[in-house]
């Protein structure tokens, strides 16, 4: 009886230990590809794993790697979000930084057109 | 707690830490590799837990705990992972802050660099006490401070050596620092436990 109580225990323990390392490395994973589908188990797995250790001390470890994946996740999740909207930001910029630009080449080519007409007039005559 | 003066023994605090790597030389090569690939990956936000982590098993070995540090215990660096990653996020914030002053023309790159050798002699023994006695990020950082500051030149000496020791590696392409980034550390854990003393240890 004694011995399926500390296996029990011992069970509980490297279940919860299990739910934090995964948070980290889940964490790891969403920051180092920027994927936001690990970084959300990421952040669950954390959270599990800190109440858990938080209801159970003594029988739960690895409440720092818990943390970590949790604060892993919430940066990439933050990185996911900064990134989306910078990209949003270049897809409406680019275009119209692009007809500017043609259309600054455009004056360019008129006015160099107009500098260039006189020459070619006065090398026409003779 | 060791303010007063402290007697720094150089090359013997130096040779035991060469002796504490060499001894386990493997181990500690795998577990750097592992601390600085984790660090690199999480754009150092697992910095702070993974040097705990190489500082937990320095400061074993030092104290001849049995069994010997393996290579997973790098991981036991997220025991104090708050504190730890508070104490890198801190102070790296607060030498961000003191890099604006290179922007001053000529003396302003060697102000930033002296300051730099200055704030990382005064914390040297910092992550240490976070690690060994399980103090908060702030009075370790004080404490490591208060210890420092009557010895500041030979603890600005076994520091230099230290560092240069440890990042020798660098010259091969930064790879070599993998090998000779733990010789700092042990030679640091053995200058930590001779002068707060072993009765601190957890």
């Amino acid at each position: 009886m004694e011995r399926e109580i500390i296996s029990a225990m011992q069970t509980q323990a490297a279940k919860n230990s299990n739910l934090a390392v995964w948070s980290l490395i889940l964490g790891i994973t969403s920051l180092v590809f920027c994927c936001l589908p690990a970084a959300v188990p990421a952040i669950i797995c954390g959270h599990l794993a800190r109440s858990k250790a938080r209801q159970a001390p003594d029988t739960c470890s690895g409440s720092g790697m818990a943390l970590a994946g949790l604060i892993t996740g919430y940066v990439s999740v933050v990185a996911f979000i900064v990134a989306c909207i910078l990209g949003i930001m270049a897809a409406i910029a680019v275009p119209s930084v692009i007809k500017l630009f043609r259309e600054e080449q455009k004056s360019e080519h008129i006015e160099n057109s107009n500098a260039n007409a006189p020459a070619v007039e006065t090398s026409q005559s003779e | 707690m060791t303010e007063g003066k402290v007697d720094v023994k150089f090359s013997e605090w130096i040779q035991q830490g060469w002796e504490l790597y060499k001894a386990n030389i493997g181990v500690w090569i795998v577990a750097s590799l592992l601390a600085v690939l984790i660090s690199l990956a999480t754009a150092a936000i697992l910095s702070g837990p993974m040097m705990a982590g190489l500082v937990w098993m320095a400061l074993a070995l030092v104290d001849r705990k049995e069994p010997k540090p393996q290579i997973g215990d790098v991981f036991k660096g997220f025991d104090y992972f708050l504190q730890s990653f508070l104490f890198f996020l801190v102070w790296g914030i607060i030498m961000l802050a003191i890099s604006v002053i290179s922007l001053i023309p000529c003396i302003g790159t060697l102000v930033v660099i002296a300051i730099s050798i200055v704030l990382h002699t005064a914390l040297m023994f910092g992550l240490f006490l976070i690690v060994d006695k399980k103090m908060d990020f702030w009075p370790a950082s004080m404490l490591s401070l208060n210890t420092v500051k009557p010895n500041f030149f030979p603890f600005l000496g076994l520091l230099v050596v230290a560092m240069l020791i440890g990042h020798v590696g660098a010259i091969a392409c930064g790879i070599g620092l993998i090998v000779t980034m733990p010789i700092a550390v042990c030679i640091l854990a053995v200058a930590y436990r001779n002068v707060f003393g072993a009765q601190a240890a957890a």
